[in-house]
């Protein structure tokens, strides 16, 4: 549809309105915008279809039957706080920050223990810290294998 | 009406167009009730559904033509108000919000019937189903005049493929009979804006129109 039509055709489907003469000009030379603003007018007709007929009151008390509907929604709603926005889209991001924290956990204290815990306890007896106590041999038999077959391994004649 | 609200206006490209002045939706007479509301006055809320039941009563008896259902549909209006005033912004008139919410219960309940229809229908024989279209579409005007059913049914299926923006400000102007600078005021903007959303609604109708023409023939 062309411009003058597209800026006034409020003005030209407003039953107390007119359009300018600009429209009207467009209107008489132009085939396919009179065909639209005449499907436009008859859509307008259809729309009008839905205008109430006669005034409409509700029953006297409608007050109190909100109130009814409102308690007992209230009842219901523990639920639904999940479903309300603001609080469900802050529970998404607390639920997937804590997720990411616990994930990151579980992949350092996995990374940890993918040593295998013989070669873990070693490297610690062969490189004790100050303030790092060797463990007790014969306390575990299998780890004072691994530590044996480590020294052996290391062993340098001084 | 957020969706509404959220838009620059566009330049005024001059003609008997005038922009006009926006109207302070938050220092209104209206806000200080929806404040009071807000903060939980039961009184405040008792004055809004008194001022506005018989508004919201006739934009649905408007759309389903069924008393019943009106009464079904408002309490359920008043009801979300209820809940969710909290988040009215006063970005426009408490009206425009009403009616907004008020059109999204009619066209959820239009929308369950017609699962529930389906799934009622489905029992039963084409015959059978056939009968009861033609009983089932009981009003308020006991045997209603067809055409005007037929045309009432057709517009409500062709605005439930706009969106609802497009659906709320057509109802507004064509139904409600709004004027343009009455919309600008209420929406919060510009009158140009407005006649170009306008415009570009009607369009969407048409081509929704077109759509459904060419899935009837097919």
């Amino acid at each position: 549809m062309h411009e003058p039509i597209e800026r006034h055709v409020e003005d030209y489907l407003n039953p107390s309105g007119c359009a300018p003469p600009e429209f009207t000009a467009h209107l008489e030379g132009c085939e396919s915008c009179r065909r639209e603003v005449k499907a436009m007018q008859a859509q307008a007709e259809l729309l009008h279809a839905l205008r109430p007929d006669r005034e409409v009151e509700p029953r006297p008390g409608f007050y109190a039957r909100v109130l009814e509907r409102i308690e007992a929604q209230k009842q219901n709603s523990f639920w639904n706080i999940f479903l309300e926005p603001t609080f469900g889209r802050r529970l998404a991001v607390a639920a997937l920050s804590l997720a990411l924290l616990m994930g990151a956990y579980l992949f350092s204290t996995e990374s940890r223990e993918s040593v295998h815990p013989a070669v873990f306890q070693t490297r610690q007896m062969m490189l004790p810290g100050e303030d790092q106590v060797a463990p007790v041999l014969g306390a575990d038999e299998e780890q004072d294998r691994g530590a044996v077959l480590v020294n052996l391994a290391t062993y340098e004649d001084q | 009406m957020s969706g509404l609200t959220g838009v620059l206006p566009l330049p005024v490209t001059g003609g008997r167009t005038r922009a006009t002045t926006r109207v302070d939706h938050k220092n209104s007479e209206e806000a200080a009730l929806v404040k009071r509301v807000q903060a939980r006055d039961e009184l405040a809320f008792r004055e809004i559904v008194e001022r506005y039941q018989a508004k919201v009563f006739s934009i649905i008896y408007g759309i389903l033509r069924n008393h019943n259902d009106a009464e079904d549909i408002a309490q359920q209006v008043f009801a979300k108000i209820y809940f969710s005033i909290q988040n009215f912004d006063f970005r426009s008139s408490l009206l425009t919000w009403i009616y907004k919410i008020t059109v999204n219960e009619c066209y959820d309940y239009l929308r369950k019937k017609r699962v529930r229809k389906l799934v009622y229908e489905s029992d039963f024989s084409d015959e059978d189903a056939l009968q009861m279209e033609n009983s089932g579409s009981a009003t308020d005007e006991g045997p209603a005049v067809d055409d005007t059913l037929a045309k009432r049914d057709l517009i409500l299926k062709l605005l439930s493929r706009i969106s609802e923006e497009d659906r709320n400000l057509i109802l507004l102007k064509e139904v409600e009979g709004h004027s343009v600078e009455e919309l600008s005021e209420m929406t919060g903007m510009n009158e140009n804006t407005i006649k170009v959303k306008l415009f570009r609604a009607r369009q969407k109708l048409l081509k929704a129109a077109q759509r459904l023409n060419r899935s009837r023939s097919e």
